[in-house]
């Protein structure tokens, strides 16, 4: 395929193909360059966005319309409950609430209300900040329930026993905005189990354990209330030096974990598909067209030196390197080499360019021969042009085709090799990658749990990327070979 | 240049790569991770070596003593990386003495020859059968030419290309595996759970590896025809705008008998090359294979090891596997050579 003459390509003659592949392509890199954007490099590890396994929003829409999406709700209207002698408010807002229980005793605090709308979910997480503060020692023990006022249900109690049973003079963190799973951690409900009557044979069992807090024991329904309800209890331990003790609500917030999420559902810990999805492509395009451009390069350099040169000792050196590179098999090569010189994304980009430029080198040095061959190279020699002067005048400018298409044709390869690579787990375990998201659905249980979603998200993303590719080095090939293209078109 | 000496010529420079495909491996397995622990190749630092290293690892149980000092003698830990033990290594590849595994205690070569039918199954499969498909297609398309059949030639061979093998096994495993047996208690296709074993006794268990392999068959001729269909397509509308075509017509063939006694042998011998130098490629789509479906050849072997850090399995593996890729190449080398006078001359200009 090597072109007599490359006619200036005009934009409409790139054929639909072309524009097919382009637009995929830049879809890719617009969802890469929004993820970096967007901040959310790194995050990737950002977990309980949602419950587990959660569904994508358009297909509960459409097939389990009401099924929840995660609710974030920041406890309000902090209020006391019976007697509020011995109390005094310090401070209080809309969120948060600082007081001091003066006298050893019990005490209730509670939250509004608020309405819980969707179908019943799994699971929820707590995020809490209480603080207590004492001038003397005084053994105290806190209760944080979550209640709903849904007749059959009980309430669950967060944080069971006392943080601390001792506190001196001082001031303490209860537990400082610790984040607790309620469930998918701890206990899991199977999906078969109906909600809202699982608890009626449970009750007998013994009292739930710390920090295992199902929702389905809220007895969550549409349109049930849900509040927060802290208790305090506390004796002075010198009745010589008793004195009060300051409770500071700084804030509870209830995060109820939807079973719909986001465009492409949650995996097996919650976190959303759809934003490993964007930070893969982010790694895909980087990773593909950066190994790519460096495998050209080689290539291009070392094909056209030695196409230039043929026949004489650096083209038969430079042949032989490139036969036996070509010679390594490359997926057993870079499987070892990872192995022995450490699983990073450095080291896997140096084996895929290693193993990746020959091919291209190939082409280019038969490219480079028929150049050579060409009349005006010779009227160079003859007025006496040096190699290099040629070489960059001459024959450079006529393989930048053979660039573009080397590049856009090597892709699909870099970017087949890494996720493979990432999906046996011989990759970088710290970048985001499409192939790492199928290692993950794969040996975490997307096929038996039937989340095809999980599994499907990075399958779509790395076909359509490589395809987007595959189109526009078709369409450019049909460009290259104008002997193709014209017996194509007397074809049709 | 008689044939013969064509072949005997190329057998000689393909040993000449495949020794030096080996220096490279060694190169960077061997030599490169002790040089990076400081190092020096050419003097004898046994500690630094991370075969010895493995070695020393895995011997604490003191039944496998005697052991290191067999696997030693094997590979000349003793002596400097360079160039004794490449020396060694060398000379060891080509009798496929590579001592014992260090897992399983067994002679590496014997553990591996034992697997290299099921590789070899799986590999040479994947090679031919795609071509074939991908032929006949491509020929049924030129026939069609601008009609139906010739665009979803094109199309499903654009869609044939662009997922790798692996992620054809995993869809076939979902769509025909999975759901079935969830809907209505059937597999089509097996899940890849319970891998045949290495020995075979009896039909239920050649019954048991055709089912077992068979959706590694269909997602190898999905996955690599398309790359035949369309370059077959694209060459051979390219020949039917030369000249010899026309004077063809003109003589008053019909279409097809232009494409069969005119076209066809013409592009054989470039089919060939392009075959030729696609088998690194579906070799490495068929360890793929293997380790997404636990086939048990020598890449699910070798991946196994790798996890466990079984050096002489992995120098092993890598061997065989170059031996394969070399063999296939040179295979395909005198195959192209019979096809196409042209090679054997060596006529000046006509590269491959």
């Amino acid at each position: 395929m090597i072109p007599l003459a490359v006619e200036r390509a005009s934009w409409r003659s790139l054929g639909v193909k072309f524009y097919v592949g382009l637009s995929i392509v830049l879809f890719y890199a617009a969802l890469g360059t929004y993820s970096m954007l967007a901040g959310y490099m790194g995050s990737f590890e950002s977990m309980w966005e949602a419950d587990y396994l959660a569904k994508p929003i358009w297909v509960a829409y459409i097939f389990e319309p009401g099924l929840p999406t995660t609710i974030i709700k920041r406890l309000e209207g902090y209020h006391v409950e019976g007697s509020k002698e011995y109390i005094t408010i310090n401070s209080y807002d809309r969120y948060s609430m600082n007081i001091t229980l003066e006298r050893p005793g019990s005490y209730v605090i509670a939250s509004a209300g608020f309405e819980y709308p969707y179908k019943p979910a799994r699971s929820m997480i707590v995020e809490y900040s209480i603080w207590v503060s004492s001038q003397y020692s005084v053994r105290y023990r806190i209760n944080l329930s979550i209640v709903s006022d849904n007749l059959l249900g009980k309430f669950i109690t967060l944080e069971y026993g006392g943080v601390r049973d001792n506190i001196t003079a001082g001031r303490y963190a209860v537990l400082l905005a610790e984040e607790t799973i309620a469930s998918a951690g701890f206990k899991r409900y199977d999906s078969s189990i109906k909600l809202p009557y699982p608890t009626l044979n449970r009750i007998q069992e013994p009292p739930i354990p710390v920090l295992v807090n199902p929702v389905s024991d809220l007895l969550l329904d549409r349109g049930t209330k849900v509040r927060g309800i802290i208790n305090i209890t506390y004796t002075c331990i010198d009745q010589s030096r008793c004195g009060g003790i300051t409770l500071e609500i700084r804030s509870i917030t209830v995060k109820i974990l939807g079973l719909a999420h986001g465009l492409m559902g949650t995996d097996q810990k919650g976190s959303d598909i759809w934003r490993q999805f964007i930070e893969g492509a982010r790694v895909a395009n980087f990773f593909g067209l950066t190994a790519a451009a460096t495998t050209v390069l080689i290539a291009i350099s070392i094909g056209s030196i030695s196409g230039f040169r043929v026949g004489r000792f650096s083209d038969q050196v430079l042949t032989f390197i490139t036969d036996t590179m070509f010679f390594l098999p490359a997926l057993p090569l870079i499987m070892i080499v990872t192995a022995a010189l450490g699983r990073s994304m450095l080291v896997l980009y140096g084996l895929i360019v290693l193993v990746s430029w020959p091919g291209l080198a190939r082409l280019a040095r038969s490219w480079a021969m028929a150049i050579r061959g060409e009349p005006y190279i010779e009227a160079a020699i003859a007025v006496g042009a040096s190699r290099l002067w040629i070489l960059r005048k001459h024959v450079i400018p006529r393989l930048a085709p053979l660039a573009i298409y080397g590049l856009v044709s090597l892709v699909p390869g870099v970017i087949s090799t890494e996720v493979l690579i990432q999906f046996i787990g011989f990759g970088d375990p710290n970048i985001p990658s499409w192939g790492r998201m199928l290692n993950e659905a794969y040996n975490e249980g997307a096929l038996i749990n039937g989340a095809w979603w999980w599994l499907f998200a990075p399958i779509t993303g790395i076909t359509s990327y490589m395809a987007g590719f595959v189109l526009i080095g078709m369409a450019l090939e049909e460009r290259l070979n104008p002997k193709l293209t014209a017996s194509q078109r007397r074809f049709k | 240049m008689s044939l013969s000496r064509y072949i005997v010529i190329r057998g000689f420079m393909t040993l000449v790569t495949f020794i030096s495909a080996l220096v490279v491996f060694f190169l960077l397995t061997r030599v490169l991770p002790a040089v990076a622990l400081g190092a020096n190749p050419f003097l004898p630092t046994q500690y630094l070596d991370p075969l010895f290293r493995a070695i020393v690892r895995s011997s604490d149980d003191p039944g496998y003593a005697s052991w290191v000092s067999t696997l030693s003698a094997t590979y000349g830990l003793s002596r400097p990386l360079l160039p004794d033990q490449l020396v060694i290594f060398i000379k060891n590849s080509f009798t496929l003495d590579f001592g014992y595994s260090l897992t399983s205690m067994r002679s590496v070569s014997s553990e591996i020859l034992m697997r290299l039918p099921y590789t070899l199954t799986l590999y040479i499969f994947a090679v031919v059968i795609p071509v074939f498909v991908g032929y006949y297609l491509a020929v049924a398309a030129a026939r069609a030419r601008g009609r139906v059949l010739d665009f979803l030639v094109t199309l499903s061979s654009l869609a044939s290309f662009s997922v790798p093998v692996w992620v054809f096994v995993l869809i076939i495993y979902y769509f025909f595996a999975y759901i079935p047996k969830v809907s209505w208690g059937v597999y089509i296709f097996p899940l890849p759970v319970k891998a045949p074993t290495t020995s075979i006794t009896g039909v239920h268990d050649i019954r048991y590896w055709i089912w077992y392999l068979s959706p590694l068959y269909v997602a190898s001729i999905l996955s690599f025809y398309g790359v035949w269909a369309y370059f077959f397509r694209s060459i051979i509308a390219s020949e039917l705008g030369e000249e010899y075509t026309v004077t063809a017509r003109a003589k008053g063939l019909s279409e097809w008998s232009v494409l069969r006694s005119e076209v066809i042998p013409n592009i054989r011998p470039p089919i060939m090359t392009k075959v030729a130098y696609s088998v690194p490629t579906i070799f490495g789509g068929s360890i793929a294979l293997e380790i997404v479906s636990s086939w048990p050849g020598i890449a699910y072997y070798a991946y196994q090891a790798i996890q466990n850090n079984d050096v002489p399995v992995m120098n092993a593996f890598f061997v065989i596997s170059t031996m394969l890729v070399s063999l296939s190449l040179y295979i395909s080398d005198m195959l192209i050579a019979i096809l196409d006078p042209r090679v054997r001359q060596g006529i000046a200009g006509y590269t491959r």
